[in-house]
C-alpha cells in the first residue's frame, strides 16, 4: 500500500495533553483547538489540495463576476470523500466531535457539503468580506470549521475575523489549528497582502436550530 | 453596505421577514397609537436606572447610554405582556421554529436621550450565563420617528447592514444571536421596549 495512504490516525486518548481547547465564553464566539492536526498530515492534504483543479469560488452557486469581487476573491477547490480521502474525514469528524461536546453540544448529523480547499493570493488581494454561513442554500450548516494550513509566517493578512461584539476577534492563526464556531455568527477573511494562505473550511449539518 | 429602509415594504398588517441568510422580522402597526401611548405612560411611570452591561464593572459609556426601566409582569400591564406572547407564537411559528419557554424576563423600558447621546455598540444578547438563553429577541417602537435624530436599530443579518422600521408601534423581531447596535441619538428622545424570549440552548 502506498505510504501516501496510510491514514495518520492517532487515537483521541494519545492526542489528549497537547490539546487546548478554548471554551466559549460571552467574549469568545469560537472554538479552538490548536495543534489539532499534525505538520505531516498537513503535509499529505496540502498535497492532495494542491493537485486539484482549483476554481474561482462562487457564491452560492452565482458567478463571482465584477459585481462579488468587492465580496470575495477565492480559489477553492474541492476534497471529495474517497478511499484516498477517507482519512482527512475522519480525523476531522473526531475533531468536530471533541469540540461540538464540549462547547455547543449541537445537534450534528454529518458533513453537509465537501471539504472546502482554499487558497487566497496575495498577488491578487484574496479575501472574503462579512457574512455568514446560513442562508437559504445552506439553512442547514450548523457548525462551520477552519483547519489553518499555512505558517503564520508565510503571509500577511488574511486573518481570520469575528464580529459578535462591539469588538472584533480574530482567530489564531498557527498551522494545524481548527477553529470553530456555529454557522450564524457573522465572520470574515481579511485582504492578504502577502504570500499565500491555505486553508480547508468544513460545513456540518444537523436538524435545524430550534 | 446598507439595504433600504424596510418601510418602503408596502406592507398592510402583519409580521414579514427580510435578509437572506438571517431572517429579520418586521410587524409595522403591531400596536396602535393609544396602545403605545398606554406603555409609554406606564414605562415612564417606573423607575429608571442608567444601564449597565451585564459583568462589567468599569466604566461602559464607549459601549453603551441608555436610561432603562424593568416592567415586570403585573396585572396593570399583564395585557401587554398577553398580547405579546400570541405575538411571538405567531412570528416564530411563521419564521423561526425555536424551542421557546416564554417571557421569562422583565421587559426592557429603554430610553435613548439626545441631550446624552444616547446609544448602544454592536453586540450580541446571547451568551450571558446568568439568566435564561435568550432565543428571540424583540423591539418595539415607541417614539414616533419626527421626535428624534439617529438612534436607528442596526441589525447584521449576514448579509449586510438592516435598518429596523422606525414607525411608531412597528414590532421587529430577529434570533438573539443576530447582530444588532442602537447609533446615537443626536437630538430628541427615543423610547423603545426590549423583550427577550427564552428557551432552552440552541442544538
Amino acid at each position: 500500500m502506498d505510504d501516501m495512504l496510510v491514514p495518520p490516525y492517532f487515537p483521541a486518548a494519545i492526542r489528549k495533553p497537547a490539546m487546548t481547547v478554548q471554551e466559549l465564553s460571552p467574549n469568545l464566539p469560537y472554538a479552538c483547538w490548536e495543534g489539532a492536526f499534525t505538520d505531516s498530515e498537513l503535509d499529505r492534504i496540502e498535497a492532495h489540495g494542491d493537485a486539484l483543479a482549483h476554481d474561482k469560488a462562487t457564491l452560492f452557486g452565482r458567478d463571482i463576476s465584477e459585481e462579488y469581487s468587492e465580496i470575495r476573491i477565492t480559489r477553492t477547490a474541492w476534497i471529495k470523500p474517497s478511499p484516498q480521502t477517507k482519512w482527512i474525514y475522519d480525523r476531522m469528524q473526531s475533531v468536530v466531535r471533541t469540540l461540538n461536546d464540549r462547547v455547543w453540544q449541537f445537534d450534528i448529523s454529518g458533513f453537509s457539503e465537501d471539504f472546502q480547499y482554499t487558497i487566497y493570493q496575495g498577488s491578487e488581494g484574496g479575501h472574503y468580506d462579512w457574512h455568514v454561513d446560513q442562508g437559504d442554500l445552506a439553512k442547514r450548516r450548523k457548525l462551520s470549521m477552519s483547519l489553518q494550513m499555512s505558517d503564520p509566517s508565510s503571509y500577511d493578512g488574511c486573518d481570520l475575523q469575528f464580529h459578535a461584539a462591539n469588538h472584533i476577534d480574530t482567530a489564531p492563526r498557527s498551522r494545524g489549528a481548527v477553529i470553530a464556531f456555529p454557522s450564524y455568527v457573522l465572520h470574515r477573511v481579511t485582504p492578504i497582502t502577502r504570500g499565500i494562505r491555505k486553508s480547508i473550511v468544513v460545513w456540518t449539518t444537523g436538524p435545524k436550530f430550534r | 453596505m446598507s439595504q433600504e429602509p424596510a418601510s418602503l415594504f408596502d406592507v398592510k398588517s402583519g409580521p414579514f421577514a427580510i435578509g437572506q441568510a438571517l431572517r429579520v422580522c418586521f410587524w409595522k402597526n403591531a400596536f396602535t397609537p393609544k396602545e403605545v401611548d398606554a406603555i409609554v405612560a406606564y414605562g415612564d411611570g417606573l423607575e429608571p436606572m442608567r444601564a449597565e452591561i451585564a459583568g462589567r464593572k468599569d466604566n461602559t459609556d464607549h459601549m453603551r447610554i441608555t436610561r432603562v426601566a424593568w416592567m415586570e409582569r403585573k396585572p396593570g400591564i399583564e395585557w401587554l405582556f398577553a398580547r405579546l406572547e400570541q405575538m411571538v407564537l405567531q412570528i416564530n411559528a411563521q419564521f423561526y421554529n425555536y424551542d421557546l419557554f416564554g417571557l421569562v424576563e422583565s421587559f426592557q423600558y429603554t430610553v435613548y436621550e439626545g441631550a446624552e447621546g444616547g446609544h448602544y455598540g454592536w453586540h450580541v444578547d446571547v451568551g450571558e450565563k446568568n439568566y435564561e438563553p435568550r432565543k428571540i429577541s424583540l423591539s418595539l417602537q415607541l417614539s414616533d420617528p419626527s421626535g428624534y435624530e439617529g438612534g436607528d436599530l442596526i441589525l447584521q443579518a449576514g448579509d449586510g447592514e438592516l435598518r429596523a422600521e422606525k414607525s411608531r408601534g412597528a414590532l421587529i423581531a430577529f434570533p438573539s444571536f443576530v447582530l444588532h447596535r442602537v447609533v446615537p441619538v443626536t437630538w430628541g428622545t427615543r423610547k423603545s421596549l426590549v423583550i427577550w424570549v427564552a428557551g432552552p440552548e440552541f442544538r
